[in-house]
């Protein structure tokens, strides 16, 4: 797993606690949509949080199952915007 | 409802009838299925469904109503205990799911000692025949969320679904040839009434099974949607995304905003992010198939006053009893089944349990006479959430409330006396493995004491009071 992969999925994991009350714990291949860890307003918490604290633009069109599916997926989304 | 859709196939066999991020049917797919799945059906059985929105469930449904058989559609992501109370109020026949679905449902029969067929759609079937125990002419059970902590089913027969979808045929017939987008889930009423108001108008309709807006954005592009159906709450988060800036959705020309708690600020909001769309409100309830009224505000109209859904449409009436808005239509279901048919009113007319009135413009909302939360489109009953709160061994007494919130519509907050010492995060975990999602509490507040009713019961005024100190609103 690389940094920026367990710093996304410390996040996400973050996200989801504060969201929902649930304690999860994540791998970077979690499958985070299938198994309804992210409903609508966690999606939403979620992306406003990474732009934070990533200091990332993201667009609504990043919002797709490929990316926002798996940690690994928004670690890739991230580190490919960081450029 | 079954003809028009064949003539679809017969003039449009290749036209996009429904689809899903999965799969797209075309019309001839959708009636070749649907006569498959009549086939293997028995008239007057009673048939579950725990499948995703999209052309199976829409296939099934419809093969159920050509063999004579009972659509029961199911929520797809409900756990175990949910599905229990569903099952056994009223017990189908069969329950289609996938493998991947079934667990929550195989879950609740084990528990309630049901043999009941569980179906995957991908193998082939063919039932025993089955007595009857629902009246002849009935289509259709729509589960909805009932004031004694039970989501009751709403029996429908066929005219009540041919009435409904007559009488919205005015408002999507326009639609015909182009696409549609609804995100609803199909099991409810609204979302399994667009899909098929859609379809036989020779509409495309484009469902969702999650929220993905970069996804369904892709999908509505491609397709060129015209119309895009859901929820006040679906429309804020759409809205907070950007979804309508620029040119982002060049083909849409209207908006379908469902629920009654579209207010003047949300269609403000989406006039200035594009004041090309027309944007059409519809009222409706679970217990009448489709909407009793509608409202189009063309982009040159004034934005109408706050709560005003429009004018009933035909078939429909509506009157006030006091201040409680009552409908009578050919819409209307048969009644709720509860051990045996109840009806839903004894003199025809419909108690909708919101309150408002009406003058030559139509319809005002003001709110519920019922307790229920509006939350994401979804009616829900606090009842049932409180039930599950007492259910946990260190919790005393709880009251579950609907406090407003800019993007949900409505937030759920319980306010929760424990025993000894308890956690709110233990009690969230509770709830989440009892309930779906959206019936889950934001919020929970533990306090001392809940206040109570000189009988003993909590006095929900008071703790209203507390729990807007609580959430300093």
């Amino acid at each position: 797993m690389s940094a920026l992969e367990t710093e996304v999925t410390e996040v996400v994991a973050a996200t989801i606690e504060e969201s929902t009350g649930l304690t999860v714990e994540l791998t970077p291949e979690t499958a985070l949509i299938d198994e309804g860890y992210l409903d609508s307003l966690t999606v939403l918490q979620l992306f406003a949080k990474l732009q934070d604290r990533f200091e990332v633009e993201l667009d609504m069109d990043d919002l797709t199952e490929e990316t926002f599916g798996t940690t690994r997926g928004i670690a890739t989304l991230i580190d490919d915007r960081r450029g | 409802m079954l003809e028009p859709l064949h003539r679809w196939s017969r003039e449009a066999p290749d036209r996009i009838a429904v689809a899903n991020a999965k799969a797209a049917w075309t019309f001839r797919q959708l009636v070749t299925r649907a006569d498959e799945w009549a086939r293997s059906l028995r008239e007057g059985s009673v048939i579950a469904s725990v499948l995703p929105s999209g052309p199976e469930l829409t296939a099934l449904q419809l093969g159920c109503w050509q063999a004579g058989a009972v659509f029961f559609p199911l929520p797809l992501r409900a756990k175990a205990h949910e599905h229990r109370s569903s099952l056994t109020t009223l017990r189908p026949d069969a329950i289609v799911a996938r493998a991947d679905d079934a667990g929550a449902v195989r879950e609740a029969l084990e528990a309630a000692g049901l043999d009941t067929h569980l179906v995957d759609p991908a193998a082939p079937v063919s039932l025993p025949a089955t007595p009857r125990v629902l009246p002849a002419d009935v289509a259709m059970v729509q589960l909805t969320s009932g004031s004694t902590g039970r989501p009751k089913p709403i029996v429908l027969d066929r005219a009540a679904l041919e009435a409904g979808t007559r009488a919205n045929a005015t408002a999507t017939a326009p639609l015909a040839g182009h696409a549609v987008f609804s995100p609803m889930p199909q099991f409810h009423a609204m979302g399994g009434a667009t899909v098929l108001e859609h379809l036989v108008a020779g509409a495309s309709v484009l469902v969702a099974n999650r929220f993905v807006p970069g996804d369904d954005r892709r999908r509505m592009v491609e397709h060129e949607v015209r119309c895009l159906v859901g929820s006040p709450s679906y429309f804020r988060m759409l809205l907070q995304l950007g979804l309508f800036d620029g040119d982002g959705l060049p083909a849409l020309e209207s908006v379908v905003l469902g629920s009654a708690s579209a207010n003047g600020e949300l269609l403000a909001s989406l006039r200035r992010a594009d004041p090309t769309l027309t944007l059409r409100l519809r009222y409706g309830l679970s217990e009448a198939f489709g909407a009793l009224t509608r409202l189009d505000i063309a982009p040159d109209d004034e934005l109408p006053p706050r709560g005003l859904v429009g004018r009933a449409l035909p078939e429909v009436e509506l009157r006030m009893v006091s201040d409680e808005v009552e409908a009578r239509a050919p819409s209307v279901a048969l009644g709720r089944w509860d051990e045996a048919l109840v009806p839903l009113t004894s003199d025809g007319w419909l108690r909708t349990g919101d309150v408002g009135h009406v003058d030559p413009r139509g319809l005002h909302l003001r709110g519920r006479r019922t307790q229920f939360i509006k939350r994401q489109g979804h009616r829900i009953d606090p009842g049932e959430i409180e039930q599950v709160l007492v259910g946990h061994a260190s919790v005393r007494e709880a009251v579950v409330l609907g406090v407003t919130d800019p993007v949900q519509g409505q937030r759920i907050v319980a306010l929760v006396e424990p025993v000894g010492e308890l956690a709110a995060n233990v009690l969230i975990r509770h709830c989440r493995a009892r309930l779906t999602s959206y019936k889950v509490p934001q919020r929970i507040h533990l306090v001392d004491t809940i206040p109570r009713t000189p009988s003993g019961k909590p006095d929900r005024t008071a703790a209203r009071a507390r729990v807007e100190v609580e959430e300093g609103t």
